[in-house]
């Protein structure tokens, strides 16, 4: 709008009609200066033609012209001028059967003539600029008109951006529950066989034959596959059920520690060294403590299975307040209202690019057959969102890769 | 002197492989019951220390015969344990899991751990 109003008040030199730009873009003083000099050269013209009428219609042009450009006022002071140069010249010829009367007459009638065209040419001036600042004004309400539609455009696509990620999350929703409700069932009806076999494996290793060495290897491994087995049968209802959260108040260090500890023959077993990183006295935040240790024990063992030949696993926690005083290389980059962050770094091989955006999804598993379900990382992405957290798992650009959970300091608020 | 368990459940293979360990351990004495309607008469009649019962069964549920056997007053202090699909190991070993009352273990259970836990309920009935 301030736009519009600056170009309503002056009008643009190139919008001038026919031809008048470059006169109208010299300065005003040296074409009033044009305009006088006109006058007077049409007098002397007049005077040298005898005060032929074609000549006195010449005195319009420089009326017309200092009207134009200049003003209105302008055009009245040009037409006086050239009334009295006219009279001046009709005095000098000596017209001889002029009466003073009717040469004032003459002039006045003269006067009026170029009056009306001076109020003319000024009116259709004025109209002329009216339409301007009407086209100029017309033209910022539609820039400004279309600047709004441009951004209820940018809302739109925002919304439907919003609305079909929605859309996908309910869709997966959706077919997590599916998901979950056979994994169920199944789950169930796996059970009761299962413990059928084990408890039949249990009776067979008391007998006599069972310490026969073939004998006592294959009960072995009877009895190993029934616990793989369970622990298959376990997840999956982890994953259909991941029950109601029982929040308050933790510890995230405490609750990594005790995660730790639950993995610590894993931890031995698989040559890992485990650096502690963990900010001091970290603000409590509301979060189900069982959970988010099962969490934390899924993302360990991931890392521990992600370096088969050894390596340094390091866990470390900060706060939003620990981030900003840390060395800005130390720990990644905290959300706003994220009360804690936790990281989990390994030195494995990494991520394949085309696996990181299935890491999370169910049955997802580049573990060999048998080794593990592909439900590790969905629990834990499903725990995590129930805690209105968010989770990520990326590839460190100095090797092997990084697990990264942060909680909010809302969190997910109440016990259900 | 052996103690009396009652094995309910619509497994014929789960009670089975429950009377086999047990009764060899030398120490136990199961009745197998399959029909979960069959409990209470089976219950009134064999007279069990502790009763091992199966929650989700066709025509009635575990906590349907739990309320039946509750309902005798011969039998309403025999402590019942439920023996269930229906929750994972570790949500029963977590909340060392109840349900009015009863103790809750999950399927698929090793013998010791069977033996641990109808041992602690039955010290749990004699101090009761």
């Amino acid at each position: 709008m301030t736009d519009g109003h600056q170009l309503g008040c002056s009008r643009p030199v190139a919008e001038r009609p026919y031809g008048l730009q470059t006169v109208a873009a010299w300065p005003k003083p040296l074409v009033a200066a044009l305009c006088v000099g006109l006058v007077l050269g049409i007098g002397v013209l007049d005077y040298v033609t005898g005060q032929q009428a074609s000549v006195t219609v010449v005195y319009l042009l420089p009326i017309a012209l200092g009207t134009w450009v200049i003003s209105r006022e302008v055009g009245i002071a040009l037409a006086v001028e050239s009334v009295l140069v006219w009279l001046v010249v009709e005095r000098i010829q000596g017209v001889p059967y002029a009466h003073p009367l009717i040469q004032c007459w003459n002039a006045l009638a003269l006067l009026i003539a170029f009056m009306i065209v001076v109020f003319l040419l000024a009116g259709l001036n004025r109209f002329q600029e009216q339409l301007e600042e009407k086209v100029v004004q017309r033209t910022a309400e539609l820039s400004q008109s279309r600047e709004n539609l441009m951004h209820a455009l940018a809302d739109l696509q925002k919304s439907h951006a919003r609305l079909r990620d929605t859309q996908l999350q309910l869709i997966q929703a959706e077919k997590m529950e599916s998901v979950g409700r056979l994994a169920a069932g199944v789950a169930h009806e796996v059970k009761n066989p299962l413990l059928t076999i084990l408890l039949g494996v249990e009776y067979l290793e008391r007998l006599p034959t069972a310490q026969e060495h073939d004998v006592r290897d294959v009960l072995h491994d009877q009895k190993d596959a029934v616990e793989r087995a369970t622990t298959v049968i376990n997840e999956l209802l982890d994953f259909a059920a991941p029950s109601e959260l029982h929040t308050q108040p933790e510890d995230l260090n405490a609750v990594i520690e005790r995660a730790l500890g639950l993995v610590r023959h894993a931890v031995t077993e698989a040559r890992v060294t485990v650096a502690r990183e963990l900010e001091p006295g970290l603000p409590g935040v509301p979060l189900d403590r069982k959970k988010i240790e099962q969490v934390f024990v899924n993302a360990l063992m991931n890392a521990i299975h992600a370096m088969p030949g050894g390596g340094t696993l390091t866990v470390r926690t900060y706060s939003a307040l620990g981030a900003a005083a840390a060395a800005p290389a130390a720990p990644g980059p905290v959300l706003d209202g994220v009360a804690v962050t936790a990281e989990i770094d390994d030195t494995g091989t990494g991520i394949r690019e085309e696996h990181l955006a299935k890491v999370f999804d169910p049955f997802f598993t580049t573990k060999p057959p048998g080794k593990g379900t592909g439900l590790g990382l969905s629990v834990v992405h499903q725990i995590v969102q129930m805690h209105g957290g968010t989770v990520d798992l990326s590839n460190r650009p100095e090797g092997g890769a990084r697990f990264r959970l942060q909680l909010f300091k809302k969190g997910a608020g109440t016990s259900c | 002197m052996l103690k009396r368990i009652l094995a309910i459940d619509d497994e014929v293979g789960v009670t089975r492989m429950i009377k086999l360990n047990l009764e060899t351990t030398g120490r136990y004495a199961v009745l197998m019951v399959n029909e979960a309607q069959s409990a209470h008469a089976a219950a009134q009649q064999f007279k069990p220390d502790l009763i091992l019962l199966d929650v989700m069964m066709p025509g009635m549920d575990g906590g349907e015969v739990a309320a039946e056997l509750e309902s005798d007053p011969a039998l309403k202090d025999i402590p019942i344990v439920y023996l269930t699909a229906a929750v994972t190991r570790k949500e029963a070993d977590h909340k060392r899991l109840f349900s009015g009352g009863r103790r809750v273990v999950a399927k698929p259970i090793t013998l010791p751990e069977l033996i641990d836990c109808i041992e602690e309920a039955l010290k749990e009935r004699g101090s009761g």
